[in-house]
């Protein structure tokens, strides 16, 4: 039961952020460096944060406050970490450029990576230890406290990845465009979901949680359109397309090649449908085979009806034989 | 045991090339139309298509934009290249860490101190005091350095003097040890954790077969992936061993000064481990595969030369790739490897006259691949016996790829396993990632320096720095964070 939990949890929490690792960025291995880096910026800014914490501790204020406090600060900690990552991509991506003089790698696509190694970091931090436990052998609720303590905390985990990834778009195309709205607007939201969770000690997890998928789904429209996506586009998103895919050779030029002439066919069978060369082919084909199978089918029947005519022959003079 | 902790002090050889000799002919009018293609590409938000390579193809039409188009996907296709090495060691190094973290979460047996210490640690900080234990550490872990400058040093004289086989007899040895008692003992330990019955024939043979195919995996032929899985897990092994065997702050300290002489080892004139690296590339020659993590075909047989270019020259053969018979992008073959570079810096102070790369003649090349065909396919090719004299192989595939050695593999695992020990996940994840950077890190350098580098200093600098900052400053703070659900 424990273990079933773990997993549910663990796959709520950490669902997404699998599937942004594995669809978008696995395949990719300057995001994958990317996502490293990120996290790493994150770890930096935990590690300053907690030294406030720290901090703040040693004065002696109540305990809300401290955490209160602390909160605070950590979320600007974390906004500051992530100008500095950006501040450090943009430098990276400079250097790429001026090094090939050309835009090696999509910037909107490093912004993304950088959120995601951000969200997976703050993400794995806040619940790891929590999932750890929930494996057994005790599980939380059955006593005391809530039995909603695991989900709650799987699906602002969640929440936060998500979150993240959000805010990181949404920053850098701010920062790239000078766009202080946008730059207010992440850390408000951000210090606006962090500072609701410190609800989640009275117990009331859908006063938390409700108002933080809001936030994420607003968060979520404004990345979409910083990352440049139109109502158009996602339309488009969800009809039909035509991808090709060639990895045959190992010569990029050869792939091309092979690539855009099965594009052609497909795009020919996509349109003429019916009447595309390689339906045209495939009939034409079929019915010269046809023909040919026709043929030899009728020359085995002639074949056999010659034998059989053979064998009668031979058999009514052997017959003829037999009687003479 | 002793085999493998030799080469503890890491070794890398290889590079990233970080920059390309471009064809002057492309030069002009090509810095419009990449920028368009970049627009075009951006106005179409379609992520899960970055990677293909055939997105730039539906973009760039046909016609004269292709050359520029070309180009620009060659840079493209360079830089990941270039990343694809970093990944390629970030692979298995995590692996190896998996292997270690989840046996030590798993299995009690190997995070449990019973008072039974490596021969070399005679302190046990069994003292209540704090300074008596930092004494004992300190202690121990000069012993331990001590012998592992010893034998590493009774390796270079071995390697130096050319006495192949009493360094193959080591390797084998401690990999024999390796690889059959360690591993009945995991096997064992494990066997007990999860509470499954197996009588000793199946035991016996399991590990027979294991530990047989392992030693001809290693150190003969076989695939390229099961070598690799092998070596992993004699690394995991290895760091269990030492998780287990070593005294608490002994194994910290142990961390720290291995950095350090891994550092002076590698950079200094007379390092020992500089020595093996130069006297492996001087002689043209693999060093032993059994201390080498290589990240793409160690004894992948492109060609062979024959005996007098391979041996007249002392070093100054250059195995340049062949011009086109392996179908590789142009650019690929631009780069230059290390090895490569630094020969021809030690031959540009020495004023000799060196052949340019792609010189070689059309007559040598197809030597090689007519050798490469017929006669040498055969499995006494591929034994990786640096005979001097013998035919070599040319070094291609080999070449491009980035080689750790597995005492790097042996001490991050030790560092992230030790981190794990004591339960705190946040930790764990924290010394994982700084790792990684660190070694991310050095591999750029590898990639600016283009010379063999120790790849532990920066990774354990991190790793104990997060370490230490992780469970003093982070775990509380996240903890406290976690009890009340606050995420931030």
């Amino acid at each position: 039961m424990t273990l079933c939990e773990f997993f549910g949890c663990a796959f709520i929490g950490f669902g997404p952020a699998i599937a942004m690792l594995t669809l978008t960025i696995a395949q990719d291995p300057v995001l994958v460096i990317i996502v490293f880096g990120s996290g790493f910026f994150w770890l930096l800014s935990s590690l300053v944060s907690s030294g406030l914490w720290l901090l703040i501790g040693l004065t002696s204020m109540a305990h809300t406050i401290h955490l209160v406090l602390s909160v605070t600060l950590s979320v600007l900690c974390q906004e500051g970490f992530r100008y500095l990552l950006y501040l450090t991509m943009k430098m990276f991506n400079n250097g790429l450029n001026n090094m090939f003089d050309s835009n090696v790698v999509n910037w909107k696509m490093m912004s993304y990576a950088a959120g995601v190694g951000f969200g997976v970091m703050s993400g794995v931090f806040s619940v790891v230890n929590v999932l750890a436990d929930a494996v057994g052998p005790a599980t939380v609720g059955l006593k005391t406290g809530s039995d909603k303590f695991l989900l709650a905390s799987a699906s602002l985990a969640f929440c936060f990845v998500l979150l993240h990834v959000f805010w990181s778009v949404i920053f850098f195309h701010a920062v790239d465009t000078a766009n202080f709205a946008k730059i207010s607007w992440v850390i408000v939201t951000h210090l606006l979901a962090s500072t609701l969770t410190l609800l989640n000690t009275s117990g009331h997890y859908s006063a938390v949680v409700i108002p933080n998928y809001v936030i994420v789904l607003l968060t979520a429209g404004i990345a979409f359109r910083a990352a440049g996506g139109t109502l158009n586009s996602l339309k488009s998103s969800f009809s039909p397309r035509i991808v090709v895919r060639c990895h045959e050779s190992r010569s990029l030029e050869q792939n091309r090649k092979i690539a855009r002439e099965r594009l052609l066919t497909l795009l020919d069978n996509h349109i003429n449908g019916e009447d595309s060369v390689e339906a045209q082919i495939k009939r034409e084909t079929k019915r010269v085979s046809d023909i040919i199978s026709e043929m030899k089918r009728e020359r085995r029947e002639k074949i056999r009806k010659l034998k059989e005519s053979v064998a009668n022959a031979k058999k009514t003079s052997n017959d003829s034989q037999e009687n003479s | 045991m002793s085999g493998l902790i030799d080469e503890s002090a890491g070794l890398m050889d290889g590079h990233i090339h970080e920059s390309r000799a471009r064809g002057d002919d492309f030069d002009e009018g090509r810095d419009v139309n990449p920028d368009r293609r970049q627009k075009e590409r951006r106005s179409r938000p379609r992520p899960e298509h970055a990677e293909n390579i055939n997105d730039g193809d539906i973009n760039s039409g046909p016609g004269p934009a292709g050359d520029q188009s070309a180009e620009w996907l060659n840079d493209q296709e360079e830089l990941r290249y270039g990343a694809q090495h970093v990944i390629k060691l970030f692979v298995p190094v995590s692996l190896c860490m998996l292997v270690v973290v989840s046996t030590i979460s798993s299995i009690g047996f190997y995070s449990k101190k019973d008072g039974i210490y490596l021969v070399y640690t005679p302190f046990h900080e069994t003292s209540p005091q704090t300074s008596t234990k930092v004494w004992n550490a300190l202690a121990n872990a000069g012993i331990l350095m001590v012998v592992i400058i010893i034998m590493t040093i009774g390796l270079i004289l071995l390697y130096k003097y050319r006495c192949y086989m009493v360094i193959h007899g080591w390797l084998i040895l401690s990999s024999f040890i390796l690889l059959f008692i360690f591993s009945y003992l995991y096997l064992e330990e494990c066997l007990r954790a999860y509470n499954i019955a197996l009588d000793h024939i199946t035991a016996v043979l399991i590990l027979w077969n294991f530990g047989v195919m392992g030693m001809i995996c290693i150190h003969w032929v076989g695939p390229l992936r099961l070598q690799q899985a092998y070596l992993i897990f004699v690394a995991a092994l290895m760091a269990l061993v030492f998780i287990k065997y070593l005294p608490e702050w002994t194994t910290w300290v142990v961390l720290g000064v291995i950095s350090i002489w891994d550092l002076v080892a590698v950079l200094t004139p007379n390092g020992p481990l500089r020595i093996l690296v130069e006297t492996a590339q001087e002689r043209n020659e693999n060093i032993f595969p059994a201390l080498i993590y290589s990240s793409t075909v160690v004894y992948s047989i492109i060609g062979t030369v024959n005996n007098e270019s391979a041996g007249s020259s002392s070093g100054v053969q250059m195995d340049s790739p062949g011009d086109t018979e392996s179908g590789f992008v142009p650019s690929w073959r631009e780069e230059a490897s290390e090895r490569e570079s630094a020969r021809r810096r030690a031959m540009d102070e020495e004023e000799v006259q060196i052949r340019p790369r792609n010189s070689r003649s059309h007559n040598d090349v197809a030597n090689e691949l007519g050798l490469g065909d017929g006669e040498h396919q055969g499995d006494d090719q591929q034994r990786r016996q640096p005979a001097g004299r013998s035919p070599f192989r040319i070094r291609e595939d080999e070449e491009r790829g980035v080689k750790l050695g597995l005492g790097d593999f042996i001490f991050y695992s030790v560092l992230v396993g030790k981190a794990s020990s004591y339960g705190d996940w946040n930790t764990t994840f924290a010394c994982f990632v700084a790792i990684l950077i660190g070694l991310c890190l050095t591999l750029l350098l590898l990639a600016v320096l283009k010379k063999a580098l120790p790849a532990l200093p920066i990774s354990i600098t991190f790793g104990l720095i997060f370490y230490f900052a992780s469970t003093l400053l982070v775990a509380p703070f996240s903890d406290s964070l976690a009890v009340n659900q606050v995420f931030i």
